[in-house]
């Protein structure tokens, strides 16, 4: 039977990483002999709706965000806390040295979930903002950012700034009309979003890649011989590597496409990344436990 | 003593009260919720972030249990009208045809939201929300959820009763025109 | 043929009255049956919690109480003197009001539905008050409720432009003259029939005196104040806007002394009441939606267009029916997400602009909203406003007429849409 795979995005190989990681894994599945099906743009729901297909054998292969695990695996709060990592190679690394993915499946398998891996979206946090050049953080204070949740608008706070709470659908208005100046988000956003016609500064700010999760369904990688799930297993290490090499691309063109639609790209100036992360760690403690917190930093080495 | 029919049309009758009440405390609770988002926002300077994701939840719980009370008041909309000259054998027919369509949709809902994959209690929707946690505060969707069998087992309840008592159907000041 | 099982119990579970909702849902249930995806139906609760966790929802059922609140409460009387100080000289004057509303209103709200409920709320009843036939004023609201996602600030055009790496400058741009264009066109037709049936309005009206009709109105133009500079200037989002609507509405009604508190518990119960009766039909669409996502079928029809080998007028012919019924099925956004990137990279190939090809999208797939049997549009209007559902549709036959010839001239006249994005530079 067909192996179906869902995701938010488009089947764009050039933009979408997450399509990268999905070609380069059902091209290995077909290659072998396996149907795969891709399911994209959301058509069979969103992140929590897709997610609960996952865990019910229903699809096969999900692409979400970290947020559908945060119950089940506290521990997955942590991976987009700010400056806990500094790029992707960093990141495997660290995710590596800590078995962070055992330690992850262990917690999730029950509920008949596998995380198989982290599809990037391309390019690290940074500051988008409409008023000014942000050279270091004292740029920050005139600023008021859209924050997600809660805890960005602490970490906002923490940085001398300050953050209005906007739902993503509301971005746009809220970025056009002055109800936020900017937000801390990958590149990608911006240029998906058309956010560059108001967004006209961007900071690389190096505080984090913006990692996605490929699940698999723990009852149907259960179910599979032996040999089937070492050609699952060498689907996903391909997809991977295929978005690996992919971002390290991406980040490059996202550059000169923000600055061919005219957003002006400043470079922190020296030493004033190091004044950004350690005003962001005062926020990791609300963030996640104090244990899942400790074998992070171990793996991080932070 | 009271008959069943009459058990189930009291239960009917009297839920349907209650399910309308609590409805319109989410409704209440939409309005202040999102005003208090602006005057936080403008006043106090501090948007709580929880606001939209609570005024949404609420939101949930006023259209399911909203489905619910239209149900009751045979206010949902329908495209034809049967004529009521017909003779009984086909009014009959065309109520199981209703009752089918009722079932069809509601029952693998109703299942489901018990139920996993193998008939598996704990990996049912129900049990699944229990696992999983609104964004913005710690409590967990599953009481979001229960609001989906709870829409369910209430309208079968009110087409049981309807169905016990066609005559009684009067469906009343609320009647929509477009039924 | 299998495939007609459901449509035969739809016809059939039609013609038996059975409700909307359930013949819909019960029919996709079938479906799932007999195309082998019963193991799918196991999604479905999560899909009915999904369906109505959604934020751009959250501006339906505060504007359906705003409406409610607003009838019971004197407002909606105050405001119709006071318009007619102003328009009353005008045949059809509260018509244009309705279309001028939606030139605003929309697009912002990023839901040609959600505004469709909030209009059929408010506007209906005052129109109907001054004097209008109730099945007019719900046309000319379903009519117009399309016109705001094409005019800037829209939804659809910042996804599309998102999608298809088209600047949304550009189609912004674009979407004007074509928006206006449609305004100025459905205000032709009001007039229209302004004049043919005699709608309220015109020289020999009793006009109130400007005075004190304005000064009793004062408290209740609060009300579109807040709605309209809430929204348009990004103090508050719609459903903000609406909720603070709906507190002023209540003292409003108040300082009227015309609202008492069995009113206020009145008009909460009618607004859940709507709102359950049009949440339960956008569940059972949206189940509908889930079977052919999982079937693919809308990558199907793509791929079987693709098959004909049509030049480009063909081609545009038949992509613009395709979006109309997506349109009427399908959730706006989730259409532009799953179906442009199908069908716009042919329609490109075969030489159509592709920021004049994003406002053909948009367009299209809002009048699909206004699509018998079921556009989302009509049927929301029918739960608030009581009318049948057919008469409706009837009444909004001549518009949506109109609007269809509109829609091709804009697919063989490029010109209409680009050539103001030209003139201002985004264009080459
Ligand atoms: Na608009
Ligand atoms: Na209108």
């Amino acid at each position: 039977s067909e192996v179906n795979i869902a995701l938010s995005g488009t089947e764009d190989i050039e933009k979408n990483g997450e399509y990268v990681f999905i070609k380069a894994f059902a091209d290995h599945l077909n290659a072998n002999g396996m149907e795969t099906k891709v399911h994209p743009s959301d058509s069979l729901g969103k992140e929590k709706e897709r997610f609960d297909q996952l865990s019910q054998g229903l699809i096969q292969v999900n692409l979400g965000n970290t947020g559908v695990l945060f119950k089940l695996a506290p521990v997955t709060k942590g991976l987009l806390l700010p400056f806990m990592f500094s790029d992707n190679a960093n990141f495997d690394e660290s995710i590596n040295r800590g078995k962070i993915i055992e330690y992850v499946n262990e917690q999730v398998a029950p509920h008949g979930i596998r995380l198989a891996g982290f599809p990037m979206r391309g390019g690290g946090m940074g500051l988008f903002n409409s008023k000014h050049p942000v050279a270091k953080i004292a740029d920050v204070a005139d600023l008021r950012l859209r924050a997600k949740d809660g805890v960005q608008i602490k970490l906002f706070e923490a940085w001398g700034s300050e953050g209005t709470v906007v739902s993503w659908a509301e971005v746009s208005n809220a970025l056009q009309t002055g109800v936020a100046d900017g937000y801390f988000n990958p590149p990608a956003s911006a240029l998906l979003f058309g956010h560059t016609s108001v967004l006209n500064n961007f900071t690389p700010l190096n505080a984090g890649p913006s990692a996605r999760v490929a699940l698999l369904s723990q009852d149907w990688y259960e179910g599979l011989d032996d040999k089937t799930r070492a050609i699952v297993d060498e689907a996903v290490a391909k997809g991977i590597a295929a978005n690996r090499v992919w971002a390290e691309k991406w980040i490059e063109s996202a550059m000169t496409q923000l600055q061919e639609q005219g957003v002006a790209i400043t470079e922190l100036e020296p030493g004033q990344r190091e004044l950004f992360a350690e005003a962001s760690k005062k926020i990791w403690g609300e963030v996640i436990n104090e244990k899942d917190l400790a074998i992070l930093k171990n793996a991080a080495m932070n | 003593m009271m008959s069943v029919a009459n058990f189930i049309r009291k239960t009917s009758d009297f839920g349907d009260k209650v399910i309308g009440v609590i409805a319109m405390l989410f409704l209440g609770v939409m309005v202040y919720v999102i005003a208090l988002q602006v005057v936080a926002r403008y006043i106090f300077d501090s948007p709580p972030p929880w606001t939209e994701e609570a005024a949404r939840y609420a939101m949930v719980w006023v259209g399911l249990l909203g489905a619910t009370v239209s149900f009751k008041a045979g206010f949902d909309p329908v495209l034809a009208r049967m004529p009521k000259s017909l003779p009984w054998p086909l009014q009959f027919l065309a109520g199981l045809v209703r009752w089918a369509a009722l079932l069809l949709f509601l029952l693998p809902i109703l299942w489901y939201s018990f139920f996993g994959p193998g008939v598996n209690f704990t990996r049912g929707f129900l049990s699944r929300n229990w696992y999983l946690e609104a964004e913005t505060f710690e409590i967990s969707t599953f009481f979001v959820a229960i609001g989906v069998p709870i829409f369910i087992i209430c309208i079968l309840l009110h087409a049981v009763a309807q169905s016990l008592s066609p005559k009684n159907t009067n469906r009343g000041s609320e009647e929509n025109d477009s039924l | 043929m299998s495939a007609m099982i459901p449509l035969v119990f739809l016809v059939v579970a039609t013609l038996c009255g059975t409700a909307i909702a359930y013949l819909v849902g019960g029919s996709a249930v079938i479906g799932f049956i007999i195309s082998d995806n019963s193991n799918f139906l196991a999604a479905l609760p999560q899909r009915v919690f999904s369906q109505l966790d959604v934020f751009a929802f959250l501006a339906m059922p505060l504007f359906i109480l705003v409406g409610e609140l607003m009838n019971r409460g004197g407002i909606a009387d105050a405001l119709i003197r006071f318009s007619l100080t102003i328009l009353g000289r005008f045949k059809g004057g509260l018509g244009h009001v309705n279309i001028l509303t939606s030139v605003f209103f929309a697009g912002v709200s990023g839901s040609a539905t959600a505004d469709a409920a909030a209009l059929g709320n408010t506007l209906v009843p005052v129109m109907e008050k001054q004097g209008y036939h109730r099945n007019y004023a719900v046309a000319i609201t379903a009519a117009s409720s399309i016109i705001g996602p094409i005019i800037p600030p829209s939804i659809v055009l910042i996804f599309y432009g998102a999608l298809m790496n088209t600047s949304v400058i550009a189609l912004f741009a674009a979407g004007i003259v074509p928006g206006l264009l449609l305004a100025v066109m459905l205000m032709g037709i009001n007039a229209f029939f302004a004049h043919k049936d005699n709608h309220p309005g015109g020289r020999d009206a009793e006009i109130p005196d400007f005075l004190p009709a304005f000064t009793h109105a004062l408290p209740a133009l609060s009300l579109p104040v807040i709605i309209l500079s809430g929204i348009l200037f990004g103090i508050m989002t719609p459903a903000e806007a609406a909720a603070m609507a709906a507190v002023v509405a209540a003292l409003v009604g108040f300082l009227y002394r015309e609202l008492k508190l069995v009113d206020v518990i009145a008009a909460a119960r009618r607004t859940v009441i709507l709102t359950g009766a049009i949440f339960v039909i956008l569940v059972a669409i949206a189940t509908f939606g889930y079977l052919s996502a999982l079937e693919q079928i809308p990558q199907r029809l793509v791929a079987s267009i693709a098959e004909l080998g049509l030049g480009q007028t063909g081609y545009l012919l038949v992509v613009n029916l395709v979006l109309l019924v997506a349109g009427m099925l399908m959730d706006v956004k989730a259409a532009v997400a799953l179906l442009a990137p199908l069908l716009v990279p042919p329609a490109l190939l075969l030489g159509v602009d592709p920021t004049h090809m994003g406002i053909l999208v948009g367009f299209n797939l809002t009048v699909g909203l206004l699509t018998p049997p079921f556009g989302a549009v009509l049927l929301i209007l029918s739960t608030v406003t009581n009318v049948n559902y057919w008469v409706i549709v009837r009444a909004v036959v001549p518009f949506l007429i109109a609007e269809l010839i509109f829609l091709g001239f804009l697919i063989f006249v490029p010109d209409i849409s680009l050539a103001l994005p030209r003139a201002l530079g985004y264009l080459s």
